[in-house]
């Protein structure tokens, strides 16, 4: 599993040689959104790291914190949401501590969103072709007077480690770009001079995949890419998403709650709940063999074709983020839930290399053995 | 054998008028099926969107007339009924849509959509047998009625909502149930409560269920028959274990192929060749197959005319020129051709 991420918890330090090579590091991330009646934690200390390739599945049940996490990572949460402590290290540097214009250029060049409902994120007034190039010249630095043009760089070079682009491209580099990232997401070059409203969904979300990836970003963060979208073109609009990931050689974050989509093209699985990762690692090995209690439901709750059973679904509701209680989250719905559950906060642990879970079983087993 | 509900080759046409001849759209061609009185059956429709599954469910329920063929119920023209049997025919076919967000008024506590129908179709002689009444629906769904009686809508979880919609329906002791999606706006963990609520309403009380859905993995899961629908045409029905098991219109092949296993073992096909954002919806004409610009087996005779429906096995038809050696099916009636399995799945207690 050399595709894993290696968690750390914040207070673990030494674990960070493990995972030098990453290129997105996630640490004890806290977002909350601040209301009349108290904090709302959406997200409660989320830890990963996330190494350059590597696609990584988010999942959890609708207010599990995984889309605030989504908007949290391209650093767009909005009040009265809030990102109150942690810190988000991409290629070496905290998103959080860059300043607003050096934070605009990261995006989109470092990191970029395909958000959720991506197909009505256009512009429709605005052809194709704009919406793509006016990404592109957003992160041309502003040239003074005087300075010679340094034509002899390639156009789409970067001028900086925030990804500012060394000079502005000209109009025929311009469409040559278009036309080829247009290639790319498997639409015809004639799109470029359409309007959204031309499109079909598939065809639209081909179009965002196309501006996400126009200036090769290291990390890209999908929110829900396919939830509108038909089974057939679904697996087509993924297996774009593969294809340009792989060829660029960026870092996917899916964040979804298709269970069937993750096992089909994520490495590594997340699971969510009440705003902390409950269960980090390997697709293959957690669908065998789940660690937590609630991601052995979630899997045991998905119907498929290989066998006629009885609909098993989760009892209970997730808890109210507002005010949690102490001891573990899960423990109201939990069906192995132990008296060491109600008051004890359960600790990260390690089951195996890269695999982690947040459960007292395994506390239990740690201090046992 | 009586058929409670039949289409007789409905077929509903949207747009054109009398000077704009042009401009149609066909969302339901020549489809005929039949839900057996004598048996509760529960039977999918699946589609993508697009396929007219949801304009199906409209003419089932009476709400839109054909534009040609009939709608029956227990033989009876359902466009033609008189103002009795309308009323009797709205209270035995009940409908549970797709949002159970858009389907209470939100100045209501959740009582008033369990007083109103209660109302309308006098099931109840005063408040006590009312009360009774609205208890026993909201238990048969497994929820509390102390806990969920008197609530505003935005106090229940989107299950809970949808789930009192369920109990809605069952207050009327209806025959058919028609479920439009019912669990696309819930999520996983949920829709397994709420779809074993209404399969225990199908086993239970004896209620036949038309399940619509685009999600082949619930339909394997819950139903008996299941109709393909592709552009408002039937590629392919029979029973689920057939089709789903051994798929043979290429539309429903491609389907299967697409839905995204919950196995990693269990990889996704190839990619295909992307021809489905490519096909020019206006270049479709009526007399062909209209699956015909997206399949790989397209042959000379796909273009020239629309293929029947033939019977390919005994609980199995599909409409493609693959199976040109195979009887066509004459005097059509889907789903009373079929011999119902009858599943028997182990109860599992939570």
């Amino acid at each position: 599993m050399t595709t894993a991420p290696t968690a750390t918890t914040s207070t673990d330090g030494a674990d960070r040689r493990q995972s030098q090579d990453a290129v997105l590091r996630v640490d004890d991330l806290h977002v909350y959104y601040e209301t009349a009646a108290g904090d709302v934690k959406a997200v409660n200390g989320v830890t990963f790291d996330l190494r350059p390739g590597e696609r990584l599945a988010l999942v959890g049940e609708s207010g599990s914190g995984k889309s605030t996490m989504a908007t949290a990572l391209m650093r767009m949460t909005r009040p009265p949401g809030k990102i109150v402590s942690g810190s988000i290290e991409l290629g070496g540097r905290d998103l959080l501590q860059l300043n607003e214009a050096e934070m605009r250029r990261a995006r989109l060049a470092e990191i970029a969103l395909v958000p959720q409902g991506a197909m009505n994120s256009l512009n429709p007034v605005i052809r194709i072709e704009k919406q793509i190039i006016d990404g592109i010249l957003d992160h041309v630095i502003e040239e003074s007077p005087g300075t010679s043009r340094r034509s002899e760089e390639s156009s789409f070079s970067r001028a900086d480690d925030f990804g500012a682009l060394a000079r502005t491209p000209t109009r025929s580099e311009l469409r040559e770009k278009v036309a080829d990232l247009l290639t790319n997401v498997g639409l015809s070059p004639s799109v470029a001079r359409m309007y959204p409203h031309e499109l079909s969904g598939g065809m639209k979300q081909r179009a965002v995949l196309a501006i996400a990836t126009c200036l090769s970003p290291k990390v890209i963060v999908a929110d829900e890419p396919t939830s509108a979208l038909d089974v057939v073109v679904q697996r087509q609009i993924m297996q774009t998403l593969g294809r340009l990931q792989s060829g660029i050689d960026a870092a996917v974050i899916l964040v979804g709650h298709d269970m069937g989509l993750v096992a089909q093209f994520a490495d590594t699985i997340g699971v969510m709940y009440a705003g902390r990762l409950v269960e980090l690692g390997p697709v293959s090995q957690i669908f065998e063999d789940p660690q937590h209690p609630y991601t052995k439901l979630l899997i045991d709750s998905l119907p498929s074709f290989s066998q006629k059973k009885e609909f098993i679904g989760i009892p209970g509701m997730p808890p109210r983020l507002l005010n949690l209680p102490s001891g573990c989250t899960f423990y109201p719905r939990c069906p192995s839930a132990m008296d060491v559950c109600r008051d004890t906060d359960p600790v990260n642990i390690e089951v195996q290399p890269n695999w982690r879970t947040e459960c007292h079983l395994h506390t239990e087993a740690v201090s046992n053995g | 054998m009586a058929n409670l509900l039949e289409l007789d080759n409905v077929s509903k046409i949207f747009g054109g008028g009398f000077f704009n001849r042009s401009n149609v759209t066909i969302a339901v061609q020549d489809v005929s099926l039949a839900i057996p009185e004598d048996r509760p059956t529960i039977t999918a429709i699946a589609g993508e969107s697009g396929s007219g599954k949801t304009t199906l469910a409209r003419l089932l329920l009476g709400v839109i007339p054909p534009t040609s063929g009939q709608v029956l119920y227990q033989g009876e023209d359902v466009q033609k009924m008189r103002s009795r049997d309308w009323l009797n025919f709205r209270r035995e076919v009940q409908p549970i849509f797709q949002d159970p967000f858009e389907a209470y008024n939100p100045f209501y506590t959740v009582d008033h959509v369990l007083h109103r129908p209660i109302r309308n179709f006098k099931l109840a002689l005063n408040a006590q047998e009312r009360d009774q009444r609205i208890e026993e629906s909201l238990r048969m769904v497994g929820l509390q009625p102390d806990e969920t009686l008197g609530r505003y809508p935005h106090q229940l979880s989107g299950g809970q909502r949808q789930r009192v919609m369920v109990a809605r329906a069952l207050l009327l002791r209806p025959r058919i149930i028609l479920a439009d999606e019912p669990v696309s706006m819930v999520d996983a963990s949920l829709r397994a409560t709420i779809l074993r609520s209404i399969r225990d309403l199908n086993r239970d009380f004896g209620i036949s269920v038309i399940y619509i859905t685009h999600d082949l993995t619930t339909a394997y899961q819950m139903c008996d028959n299941i109709i393909v629908m592709y552009r408002g045409v039937v590629a392919e029905a029979g029973s689920v274990e057939e089709v789903i098991q051994n798929p043979k219109h290429p539309y429903t092949q491609l389907l299967i192929d697409s839905v995204p296993q919950p196995d990693p073992k269990a990889a996704w096909g190839e990619e295909d060749d992307e021809s489905v954002d490519r096909v020019d919806e206006s270049s479709i004409v009526t007399d062909q197959c209209k699956f015909a610009p997206r399949c790989k087996y397209v042959m000379a005779e796909c273009t020239d005319s629309a293929p029947p429906l033939r019977t390919i096995g005994p609980n199995q038809l599909a409409s493609c020129f693959l199976y040109t050696d195979r009887p066509e099916v004459e005097d059509l009636d889907i789903g009373q051709s079929f011999e119902y399995p009858v599943i028997e799945t182990a109860e599992v207690t939570n």
